[in-house]
């Protein structure tokens, strides 16, 4: 392991907050490419159950 | 008369007849050619009056100045390249010609090319004056937009193509094309500059010229494929 | 073999499939992230000019290579759009360009940062970075177009038209960059062209890329499944799977 303690290690030879807000950032963005679609499949379903609320019952043909 | 007794007129005459309906309509409509024209003189006014009326300093970014005001000039008299025709059924009849839609395309860009570039390059040298361009560099400047304007009309067709059967246009014609302007601006704006500094520019001239060459073998393929689904 | 290339293009077997195989490349993707980032947070070693902070490059550079793969990938699905007209093609494209363009973002933003400390500065337009830049410009045009275009079939043509002509262009475009930067940075210190890394160091990229790039698919192809939905909703298959997960709220 290249550092000592948990202090050296969050502390990045001083460069600490490029690091850290780098990765921040990455993950962030990762983060909502993984919820976007998610919630996007997620109100889609919504959608769809109203409308076959709506037209489903009693109809028999597309 | 052809066997199956349809008249079909040659390719250069439909080309001319072509060239000549666009000329016309450009001839009604000179504020088709007038507005790109005041539009490039008043975004060359407001930059001594943004950054510093001062000669040499106006003179180093005097080509990048122009030549940005030449492509977003160019790119305002795009937008209704195809949408007028769209809207009133013309387009159709363009697709249904019997000519290749890559002749009739280019031809389009052609008159788009001599009615709204040209005389943006023509003028150009005149604003270079105004913005204290080295005279040394007045030949590259107006070289420069001769083999560069064509390029912005044949690859901007493409985006106008696309376009034409959105009604809300506008700004997302410079979002699709702009980038594809990037080698463009580069080369002719880096040949004015390197012509301010005494520098050999014909190296900037001949990769224009090549992407000039590029532009007019691959560019109507797009641009006809854009029409087409337009139209569908 | 026509049979399989058709079958790849029928959207209720690319449902069924992705369903089966997602959650293995999901698994794999966390792996090698988790892998890369904390092997080259830890253990990887700091260079000696630029510290810890070369640690950053362990996610600028697969999202920088990334950001340019999905544009290819973007193009060859819309040439396959132009040429068979598979409008499966068309879903993961649609698919790619957003997540494509969030990659880019990560790449300009990373590289940023790692400016600051490196260069001095937040911003330098050297090729690399400009390039990057008009790459998020090409992203975002795509996004617009289809946004503007409603009916489907037109916007899927139209935006594999854009990703052609733009695929073109980017070669065009880096090289006009490159030369524009040797003529205004003759002496410009370009962070990832060193002299050759040590294994140690550059080693650790390899799971951070490979996972990044699963991560893409993953992603892409969650994206693609419910587009697919949405596209074929009034299909059989497409109805029989909706029912089936309204039915079960939990299943995704």
């Amino acid at each position: 392991m290249q550092f000592d303690s948990m202090a050296a290690f969050i502390s990045m030879g001083g460069h600490g907050r490029y690091i850290w807000t780098a990765y921040g950032l990455t993950f962030a963005v990762l983060a909502w490419n993984l919820l976007a679609p998610w919630l996007a499949q997620r109100s889609f379903l919504a959608d769809e159950a109203r409308r076959l609320r709506r037209e489903e019952p009693g109809e028999g043909e597309t | 008369m052809q066997a199956d007794g349809m008249v079909r007129p040659s390719l250069t005459r439909a080309l001319g007849a072509q060239l000549r309906r666009d000329l016309l309509l450009v001839f009604r409509h000179p504020q088709d050619v007038v507005n790109p024209l005041a539009f490039l003189v008043m975004v060359t006014t407001l930059f001594p009056l943004a950054v510093t009326p001062e000669p040499s300093r106006l003179a180093e970014i005097a080509p990048g100045v122009i030549w940005v005001g030449a492509l977003l000039a160019t790119l305002l008299s795009l937008d209704n390249l195809f949408r007028g025709d769209a809207d009133d059924g013309s387009l159709e009849l363009l697709l249904l010609a019997p000519h290749a839609l890559y002749f009739l395309v280019l031809g389009r860009a052609l008159a788009h090319w001599l009615t709204v570039a040209l005389p943006l390059a023509v003028c150009a040298p005149l604003l270079g004056y105004l913005l204290s361009l080295a005279p040394a560099a007045m030949g590259a400047l107006f070289l420069a937009l001769l083999i560069g304007t064509p390029i912005l009309s044949l690859v901007g067709a493409i985006g106008a193509a696309l376009l034409a059967g959105v009604q809300r246009g506008g700004v997302l014609l410079f979002l699709l094309v702009l980038p594809l302007f990037v080698p463009v601006l580069v080369f002719g704006a880096g040949a004015v500059s390197a012509a301010q500094q005494g520098l050999d520019y014909s190296g900037q001239l001949a990769i224009l010229g090549a992407l000039l060459a590029l532009a007019v073998t691959l560019s109507p393929f797009a641009t006809g494929a854009a029409l087409r689904i337009t139209l569908s | 073999m026509w049979n399989w290339l058709h079958k790849l293009g029928s959207p209720p077997w690319f449902y069924r499939m992705t369903g089966n195989w997602l959650p293995w490349i999901g698994a794999a993707a966390a792996l090698l992230l988790g892998v890369g980032v904390t092997w080259g947070l830890l253990f990887a070693p700091q260079d000696y000019q630029q510290g810890h902070t070369v640690r950053i490059m362990y996610i600028h550079v697969p999202a920088a290579i990334l950001a340019q793969s999905a544009y290819m990938m973007l193009a060859g699905a819309g040439i396959v759009v132009l040429v068979w007209r598979v409008r499966l093609a068309d879903m993961f494209a649609e698919a790619c360009a957003p997540v494509g363009a969030s990659m880019t973002l990560v790449a300009l933003f990373t590289g940023s940062i790692w400016g600051k400390p490196t260069w001095g500065t937040y911003w330098e337009w050297d090729a690399r970075l400009t390039s990057v830049l008009i790459l998020l410009f090409l992203y975002v045009g795509m996004i617009a177009l289809r946004a503007a275009i409603r009916e489907a079939e037109a916007a899927a043509r139209a935006c594999a038209i854009l990703a052609v002509v733009g695929m073109v262009n980017i070669p065009i475009i880096k090289y006009s960059v490159e030369w524009w930067n040797t003529l205004h940075q003759p002496a410009s210190f370009s962070v990832t062209e060193k002299p050759a890394m040590p294994p140690e160091m550059w080693l650790p990229l390899l799971p951070c890329l490979f996972g990044l790039y699963l991560f893409f698919f993953y992603v892409v192809l969650q994206r693609t499944r419910t587009t697919a939905l949405r596209r074929e909703r009034r299909k059989q298959w497409a109805r029989a799977e909706i029912c089936r997960q309204l039915e079960v709220p939990g299943a995704v």
